[in-house]
């Protein structure tokens, strides 16, 4: 069973994604901030990162490339609110990019493909 | 008269004129009698043409009684009148005429006693005489024969005459010469006689033919110092006029910043009798740009009928220099027609200093061209032949050691030579016009380059409000990017947990439409919000390959209900093989919904739109053309400007967007319009190497 690590500093949306994806089948771990995904990074195995940019002391595209130095480096999808973080280059290293959208069919769809790449790359 | 008076007798018949000149001098006089009539009548209008022309001195003549009436207005020459009355009403009438003709004379009233037999008529004749002398500007010395006046009545004619008055008898018992002039006493110029019953001095020892000659000499040198007078006061009034005149130009410096009606007055006062009194003035000024001295106004009769004319209508007031302005300004102009061809005529180079003008408006004196002048100026006959005149005064006009033109004056009417006291004041007009010029030229620019900061303050104001608006619109573009980033997180979550919701219930489930309405209403929040990021920074284009007709049938099918309501009628024109173009097909939809709106607003009552998609060279062109008011040619370039339209927020903000979204697209947008007709605006799409890139673009994300 594939886990995803789930980084917001939004509570709520922790849950929604935290609900949506069990019920799809996966194991999901959640953080409320970059330094707590790393952490979390440290003591368990993750297939792939669904990561927000905007938040407090840690951003996503720090986070990003902390991850990025992991031996592990499991696949990110960034998710967030804007659209303009897609002109930044420092986020072209995520596997995608998905705007933040009550519609999660193409967040789950994305995490489906990378996940089965994943897979397939084993 | 014996033969030590000075006065020449041609008692043969007419003198030539070099014969007279000989004899004359200022003042003297000619007796002449005898000779021809036919003769004497072109002889006196020699004379005349030689006064006028200055080169002959003035002169007195006797002319016998019925000469007077047919030489009235032959000549202006001072006359010496015989008078010999037959009665008292025909002595009238002579005199009537005689005074009238505004002449200084020397009269002799020869031989009254036995004309007019009675002393009364005497004594009145003379108080009318008197009466009629001082209505007018007349001088006139008298001669009073007497042939058997009492004294008492002479005592009357002495108070009633303000003249200068010589009585004397033949009898040489009564010699009486009271003087007076201007009704005052003026004594001792020649010895007083009064014989009268000796009372008073006696002049026994003077035969009356010495007594006569002494009178005479006198009355000579009463008119010459009387002419003198006059002259002086004339020279006052004149230097008096001046003055009122520079004082009013000074005033008209003031109260007029206007350079043509400046000049026409200072025109006006150089050919003004009571001012400079030169019969013409023309102005030259130098025209910078073209290099070259041009004529530019001048003033002035163009033949002698109008001078007298005018001048007759205009000397008989005591005109200042405004009432003359008024005269000038309310009947001069046409009569001026002809010396403003003449002058507008002359043209000179600068550069050509041999040219007369030229040389003189380089001088810093005034100078009198032709003969007379002070220096002799080669090709001037040109000029003055152009002027029509024998000489001209010409005065520079410097200001600041820069020429500015030439003042030039000619008496082509009344032959007057020019002086140097007329050179002088020319001279001081000359400053006055200079001065004038300057000033209104400095006006002039001052005025400009006011007129040139205010448009500069206007472009600034303009330039500050749209800066202002720009920072307001942004500000608030901001503010709502920051809103509509905000909202999405919270709504991620209403419609993420809504929808999970959702899926639990089956349809037939009670809170299921409920739900639905949510999840609907939260994706519509959430389309909105995507418009309005995208409108406010549309950002990079995310681009995929797209079919345009598939693209403009989705706008024109979002639109149909709103273009149906303004009666706008939609067709479409397809090129039917067209390439597939690398666009993000959000933004494009957004630059076609923009062109389109536009075009509705154009067509309040309804009209036709019509959207073309064809194949060009390495392009495809998407046109979109409307029937409506259409845009100025000046306004063309302007459309796609941020804030140009004076429209709402939206559309004002969506061609300027359009047009970003092209260029990000490295597509072009263009639009073609005629006012009435209506618009079409071009988006031309490239097609080949954009795919390529646009392929490396998108790898990153997908």
């Amino acid at each position: 069973m594939s886990t995803i690590l789930i980084i917001d500093d939004e509570k709520n949306l922790l849950r929604l994604y935290e609900n949506e994806f069990r019920l799809d089948g996966y194991s999901v771990i959640t953080a409320n901030s970059g330094s707590e995904a790393l952490q979390k990074l440290k003591s368990s195995a993750v297939n792939l990162v669904i990561l927000d940019i905007r938040m407090p002391e840690l951003d996503g595209v720090e986070t990003l490339k902390h991850i990025m130095e992991l031996p592990s480096k499991p696949p990110i999808i960034l998710n967030s609110a804007y659209t303009s973080y897609k002109d930044n280059f420092l986020t072209w290293a995520a596997a995608a990019y998905v705007v933040k959208s009550s519609d999660l069919t193409e967040l789950k769809a994305k995490a489906k493909e990378l996940l089965e790449l994943q897979a397939q790359n084993y | 008269m014996n033969a030590s008076s000075p006065a020449k007798i041609f008692s043969t018949g007419i003198p030539t004129l070099d014969e007279l000149f000989e004899s004359l001098r200022w003042g003297e006089s000619v007796v002449f009698h005898g000779g021809d009539w036919s003769e004497f009548v072109p002889f006196v209008q020699r004379l005349g043409a030689a006064l006028e022309e200055g080169s002959s001195p003035g002169c007195s003549f006797c002319f016998g009684e019925s000469e007077l009436p047919r030489l009235q207005g032959l000549g202006p020459f001072q006359q010496r009148v015989v008078l010999t009355a037959k009665d008292l009403s025909s002595a009238e009438q002579q005199l009537s005429n005689l005074v009238s003709s505004e002449i200084r004379a020397t009269y002799l009233f020869s031989d009254l006693g036995t004309a007019l037999p009675d002393e009364g008529d005497i004594v009145s004749l003379f108080q009318y005489f008197a009466q009629r002398i001082a209505e007018t500007e007349s001088g006139a010395y008298v001669f009073l024969q007497k042939g058997s006046l009492s004294n008492a009545s002479i005592a009357r004619i002495v108070d009633a005459s303000f003249l200068f008055l010589d009585i004397w008898t033949m009898d040489r018992r009564v010699l009486f010469q009271p003087i007076r002039a201007a009704g005052r006493y003026a004594a001792g110029l020649f010895m007083p006689y009064e014989l009268s019953d000796g009372k008073v001095a006696p002049a026994s020892e003077l035969d009356t033919e010495t007594y006569t000659g002494e009178l005479e000499k006198k009355s000579r040198e009463f008119l010459r110092l009387y002419t003198e007078k006059r002259h002086l006061e004339n020279e006052l009034q004149r230097k008096v006029f001046e003055l009122s005149l520079i004082n009013g130009l000074t005033t008209s410096l003031l109260s007029t910043m206007n350079l043509e009606e400046i000049l026409y007055r200072i025109l006006v006062g150089v050919t003004a009798k009571e001012g400079l009194g030169f019969n013409r003035a023309f102005l030259l000024l130098v025209n910078e740009k073209k290099g070259v001295l041009e004529g530019k106004m001048a003033i002035g009769p163009s033949s002698l009928e109008e001078a007298i004319r005018i001048w007759t209508e205009l000397s008989d007031r005591h005109l200042t220099y405004h009432d003359l302005l008024a005269a000038f300004d309310s009947g001069w102009p046409e009569h001026d027609a002809h010396v403003n061809r003449l002058v507008r005529q002359i043209s000179v180079p600068l550069e050509d200093r041999s040219h007369v003008l030229i040389d003189l408006l380089m001088q810093t004196q005034p100078e009198v061209i032709g003969p007379g002048g002070t220096r002799s100026h080669t090709g001037s006959w040109k000029i003055l032949d152009l002027l029509g005149v024998v000489r001209s005064a010409a005065a520079p006009l410097v200001y600041r050691k820069r020429q500015l033109g030439l003042l030039m004056a000619d008496n082509l009417i009344s032959h007057k030579p020019i002086s140097e006291d007329d050179l002088h004041i020319l001279e001081t007009f000359a400053n006055y016009a200079s001065a004038a010029i300057e000033h209104s030229r400095l006006y002039e620019e001052v005025r400009l380059r006011m007129k040139e900061s205010e448009r500069h303050i206007i472009e600034l104001e303009a330039m500050q409000n749209r800066l202002m608006r720009s920072k307001r619109l942004s500000d608030l573009g901001e503010l709502a990017s920051k809103m509509a980033h905000e909202l999405r997180t919270p709504l991620v979550s209403i419609g993420g947990f809504a929808n999970g919701l959702l899926k639990r219930h089956s349809p037939e489930s009670a809170d299921y439409e409920e739900l639905k309405i949510i999840v609907d209403e939260v994706r519509r929040l959430e389309a909105i919000i995507r418009n309005v990021l995208a409108y406010v920074s549309p950002g990079l284009p995310r681009t995929q390959s797209t079919d345009l007709r598939e693209l403009s049938d989705k706008v024109l099918r979002l639109m149909q209900s709103v273009l149906e309501t303004r009666h706008i009628q939609v067709s479409t024109q397809y090129f039917s093989a067209l390439p597939r173009v690398s666009v993000d097909p959000e933004q494009i939809q957004l630059v076609v919904t923009a062109i389109i709106n536009n075009a509705m607003e154009s067509m309040p009552d309804g009209g036709r739109l019509t959207v073309a998609i064809h194949n060009g060279q390495g392009f495809v062109r998407l046109s979109i053309a409307d029937t409506g008011a259409g845009i100025r040619k000046e306004d063309l370039q302007k459309v796609f400007d941020a804030f140009f339209t004076t429209k709402s927020l939206g559309s004002g903000l969506g061609l300027n967007i359009a047009s970003q979204i092209i260029a990000n697209h490295k597509g072009s947008i263009y639009a073609e319009s005629q006012v009435g007709i209506g618009s079409t605006f071009f988006i031309n799409f490239p097609v080949g190497h954009f795919e390529e890139e646009d392929r490396e673009h998108d790898s990153h994300h997908r």
